[in-house]
């Protein structure tokens, strides 16, 4: 890029290094004007603004101009793509949401570019602490974590878990006035409702670090600022309290909602009046620095102090809880005049002393034999034993170890998960079935004692364990079963046919099973049927239900129920029988009508509507779409780009392809064709009637030309195709395109 | 109601049966008709007289190598397209009598065409093959921008209106593809389709089937709204067809009558002789004036007028 120069810096440049011999006027330009590889001037009427890339960005008009689309149009080869029109009536653009415009939907691509550059990568500030000396500060905080606590404590949250909040007190509400006024006295109104309210807040002690030269409990000018006097006492509404002019030598009682609105602890000055009496004689108005009388004899002032002391802690209940240093010795000495020693004989810990006042168990403990434990009234029988006989006797046995108890109980594994309600397992050992002597039996011959004990279960079903009813005669049937091959005799199809009664007893029994009557009902027996024979029938019908429940799942969509039942044997010798005609013509072969669709039966009883019309879907192609300006319906993704428009199809439509091999696209042409021969040309191929009158071409309708075809030599035509079976069931087994569709 | 029934004059030259006529656009000035003999014919029927023959006749397209079974003309009246045995679509210029476009890749004989899109750019056609394909006009492909294969059978007739293509088929069903939609609606019928044609609001499409009847159906939920009887077809493809503003139904028959119902009694209004007692194979409605005109494979067309 040429940086700009003045001309006159450039000329002289420009002389000095190509034309130094021209005295007078403006020398030519280097010879070649393509290389610029020194900064020389280009006039900006030849300049070119190109991109990064080098692509010219501005065109004049006589140099191309703008160029844009396809050749200079809006649209593309095949055309313009209308966009879609949209009824304002129903779909309102306003009503639609604005789209969301971003910053990049304005930028072009060196906007782009540029703002990818400014992007930098860098780790999050947590994931960095450890070994980067920027996270130092965040690693003290961890260590400092271990000894003193930052926010909130475990403690605080488990307390605002539970309701607390900051302020309160600890512990359960108390029922009190509500206090509206700070100044108001609190038992000014008694006729204040009572409430719920939390506790006081307990004050924290704190210690304030001296780190002045003033005496100890000194504060002498601090009065005089509000803000920095310090709240010392959580009954500053007491006027008569004159512990204000007390010393804190251990700290600040601190009454957060309080301090604030503390009055001011002016005791003196100008001003007041009679109204600031309050009572106290001993004070003095007006005053002067700091009422603390200074020890000023070394030893003297003790008896003082601690009567100051002992006030101090009768006035305000809180100083109870003050850390009092007791001296070991004197503690030693005021606990007890002798040495007091545990229970075991030995002398307290270091540091530790002995109550005072011995607490209420430890003294009964202390004072063994004194005040013994009542005794139990003979006769008396607590409330709580347990009903359970055998339990108590569990209880009072001796102590038996698992194992002993697991062998002396009776109980099975299997009867023990039917007490505990487990499922049962599914498999079952051969052991469940033999008796125990067949056990012992194969124990001896395998030489292996440790086997399954046998439960000779079977030897149960058929002995005489069970009550020999006539219910117990019916098979089991899993009600599902019965269910569905219910179901498939109303489908329409059901064994026994040739048999009415045995149907209906077979019906009846699924139905029993099925759980459709009630439970006491036997199913009814053939008339003149022993018991056994009823039974036989049963097991037969169970065995029936098992055979002819209808096929579900994938299974069932593949096969399609042959529209006539199979004949029965006994039919055709009853036919055989009767007349030999009937017989004959049997074995005539007929043209089986094509099943008729349900669309179709409705048509042909005129049904016209819900029943005959059906709806699939349709992928026109693009160029479709833009031929007939509309824009593509919204399941039709195909990419413009993927297909040239002269190869006709896009990706998507694969039935309408034309990819399709032709020799096989007739082929099924021709199937077709046969297929509708067979249905249509079957029941008229006596009826036909040769129009003579057309004059070759003249008939093309599609029955009649069918028909023509069929009575010349139709080489695709094979006897042995007649009896092909419906299309339904080719494209389900092997797959239908129609399935792509969904 | 007076129905249109004088006839004005008989168009003739064709030497074969006559399987398609059709209006020009707009006034409907001229008749095109197509015939086995291989030709198609472009008539000007007010200047024809029934006692010379080939008297009105402009122009004959000769390029078919089999029968014409269909004709379609473009809105403006520049192009039309054919048709027939020759398992090709003819695209021709009316001014040059010369193809412009031959489209060749069914497997069977076309028996119908039309024109869709805007301007006339896309030329459908349906064939024995049981395929519809579509063709562009715009570009020089030669082969079809889709092809439709749901017919199970030979399609006969289809009309495309707007966005729809309408087809109908020897498997009994109307399908109506809207391609705005993406979608087909079939409508059973249950008997081979001959015919089709919707009416103008779009609501309602005529259905000639081989079981001599015409039905009128519903096209948004295929109720049947009006069945039209009396006529003979069973084994030929006759062209029905609305008129009058579609007031009535026209059709041929197959003994050469030529029957109209009123559209919504469903009742005979007129039936007239026609053609020599042969089948009427076609009719065809001007769109402007009160005027029709019927073909036969007696190879005349006849033209109707309403009575002085």
């Amino acid at each position: 890029m040429a940086y700009k120069r003045s001309r006159a810096t450039f000329e002289a440049d420009l002389t000095a290094q190509h034309s130094p011999y021209v005295v007078y006027g403006t020398p030519l330009p280097p010879l070649d004007p393509d290389s610029r590889h020194d900064p020389s001037y280009l006039p900006v009427w030849q300049q070119d603004v190109t991109d990064e890339q080098g692509r010219k960005r501005l065109h004049g008009a006589f140099t191309g101009g703008f160029s844009a689309g396809y050749f200079n149009t809006v649209g593309s080869k095949e055309g313009w793509t209308p966009s879609t029109f949209l009824s304002s009536r129903t779909n309102r653009k306003k009503d639609a949401p604005p789209a969301q415009q971003r910053p990049e939907d304005f930028m072009d691509e060196e906007d782009l570019a540029e703002a990818e550059e400014a992007r930098k990568i860098q780790t999050v500030d947590a994931f960095a602490g450890l070994g980067s000396t920027a996270g130092e500060q965040s690693q003290e905080d961890m260590f400092m974590d271990i000894l003193k606590t930052s926010g909130e404590t475990m403690g605080v949250k488990l307390l605002k878990k539970m309701g607390w909040r900051e302020g309160q007190g600890i512990g359960p509400r108390v029922r009190r006035n509500a206090r509206l006024d700070e100044d108001q006295d609190s038992g000014g109104g008694s006729d204040q409702q009572m409430h719920l309210f939390a506790p006081e807040n307990s004050s924290m002690i704190t210690f304030i670090r001296k780190n002045d030269r003033k005496g100890l409990g000194f504060e002498g000018g601090e009065r005089l600022s509000e803000g920095k006097g310090f709240a010392r006492t959580s009954k500053p509404a007491d006027p008569a309290s004159d512990d204000d002019q007390e010393s804190t030598v251990f700290g600040v009682l601190k009454n957060n909602d309080k301090t604030k609105k503390k009055k001011p602890g002016y005791k003196g000055g100008f001003g007041t009046g009679i109204f600031n009496d309050n009572g106290s004689d001993d004070e003095d108005s007006y005053q002067m620095g700091p009422s603390i009388s200074y020890n000023r004899i070394i030893g003297g002032g003790k008896k003082k102090k601690k009567k100051l002391e002992a006030s101090r802690s009768s006035a305000n209940p809180l100083l109870n809880s003050k850390p009092v240093f007791i001296s070991k010795k004197a503690g030693a000495g005021k606990a007890s005049p002798g040495f007091r020693r545990c229970y075991d004989g030995r002398l307290p810990l270091d540091g530790f002393v002995f109550s005072s006042n011995s607490d209420p168990l430890s003294s009964i403990l202390s004072q063994d034999g004194k005040y013994p434990p009542p005794k139990i009234p003979p006769g008396w029988k607590s409330s709580k034993a347990p009903s359970n006989p055998t339990m108590t006797a569990f209880a009072q046995s001796t102590y038996q170890s698992p194992a002993n108890i697991a062998a002396a109980s009776k109980l099975s594994p299997k009867s023990r998960a039917a007490l505990l309600g487990e499922t049962l397992l599914p498999g079952k050992s051969v052991f469940d079935y033999l008796n125990p002597d067949a056990r012992a039996r194969i124990a001896s011959a395998a030489n292996n004692s440790n086997l399954p004990p046998a439960l000779s279960e079977a030897g149960a079903h058929h002995s005489s364990s069970h009550p020999r009813t006539l219910s117990s005669l019916i098979p089991p049937l899993a009600k599902e079963t019965a269910l569905t091959a219910l179901s498939r005799g109303t489908a329409g199809w059901m064994p026994y046919a040739e048999d009415p009664s045995k149907r209906s007893r077979y019906r009846l029994f699924l139905e029993i099973r099925a759980g459709l009557r009630p439970e006491g009902i036997l199913p009814v027996r053939a008339p003149g049927a022993s018991n056994d024979d009823w039974a036989n029938e049963m097991n037969e019908f169970a065995h029936a239900a098992q055979i002819f429940k209808p096929v579900t799942g994938i299974m069932a969509s593949r096969f399609t129920s042959s529209s006539s039942a199979p004949k029965l044997a006994s039919d055709n010798v009853k036919l055989d029988d009767s007349t030999g005609v009937e017989r004959g013509s049997q074995l005539l072969a007929q043209p089986t009508a094509k099943a008729k669709t349900p669309a179709e039966e409705a048509a042909a009883v005129g049904m016209y509507g819900p029943l005959t019309r059906s709806k699939e879907n349709f992928y026109p192609t693009r160029l479709i779409c833009k031929r007939f300006n509309i824009k593509p319906p919204a399941h039709v993704h195909v990419d413009p780009g993927d297909v040239p428009p002269e190869q006709g199809n896009g990706a998507p439509p694969q039935r309408h392809s034309t990819a399709m091999p032709q020799k096989n696209l007739e082929l099924v042409g021709k199937m077709d064709m046969d297929e509708l021969r067979m249905s249509g040309g079957g029941m008229k191929r006596l009826g036909v009637k040769v129009e003579d009158e057309g004059g070759g071409g003249g008939e093309m309708g599609g029955g009649r030309g069918q028909r023509r075809e069929e009575d010349g030599v139709d080489p695709e035509r094979n006897e042995a195709m007649k009896e092909r079976p419906g299309d339904e069931i080719f494209k389900a087994i092997f797959g239908s395109d129609s399935e792509d569709d969904g | 109601m007076k129905f249109p029934n004088r006839q004005v004059t008989t168009l003739s030259g064709h030497s074969g049966a006559i399987h398609a006529v059709v209006y020009s656009c707009g006034t409907g000035q001229y008749i095109l008709t197509g015939s086995s003999d291989r030709s198609v014919h472009l008539y000007n029927p007010s200047k024809a007289s029934s006692s010379t023959p080939k008297s009105g006749l402009i122009q004959a397209y000769s390029a078919h190598g089999y029968e014409v079974l269909d004709l379609a003309v473009t809105d403006d009246n520049a192009r039309f397209a054919s048709v027939g045995g020759d398992k090709q679509v003819f695209l021709w210029d009316v001014a040059t009598a010369r193809t412009l476009k031959r489209w060749s890749g069914h497997f069977g004989r076309v028996n119908c065409v039309d024109f869709g899109g805007e301007g006339g750019s896309v030329v459908v056609s349906g064939s024995y093959d049981a395929t519809v394909r579509l063709w562009d006009c715009k570009s020089l492909s030669t082969k079809p921008i889709q092809v439709l294969e749901e017919a199970r059978d030979s399609v006969t007739t289809l009309q495309v209106v707007g966005h729809e293509i309408v087809t109908g088929s020897v498997d009994g069903r109307m399908r109506v593809y809207d391609l705005r939609m993406g979608m087909i609606f079939v409508d059973v019928i249950g008997q081979p389709i001959t015919s089709i044609q919707e009416t103008r609001d779009g609501n309602a499409i005529l259905v000639s089937t081989l079981d001599s009847t015409i039905r009128l159906v519903d096209k948004c939920n295929g109720q049947l709204l009006q069945s039209y009887k009396n006529h003979t077809n069973k084994d030929y493809r006759i062209r029905s067809c609305l008129g009058m503003a579609d007031s009535v139904v026209i059709s041929g028959s197959e003994n050469g009558k030529l029957y109209a119902w009123d559209l919504l009694e469903g009742k005979v209004i007129e039936m007239l002789e026609a053609h020599g007692g042969k089948v009427a194979s076609a009719v065809a409605c001007n769109g402007l004036k009160k005027e029709w005109a019927s073909a036969g494979v007696d190879g005349t067309v006849s033209v109707w007028a309403m009575p002085e």
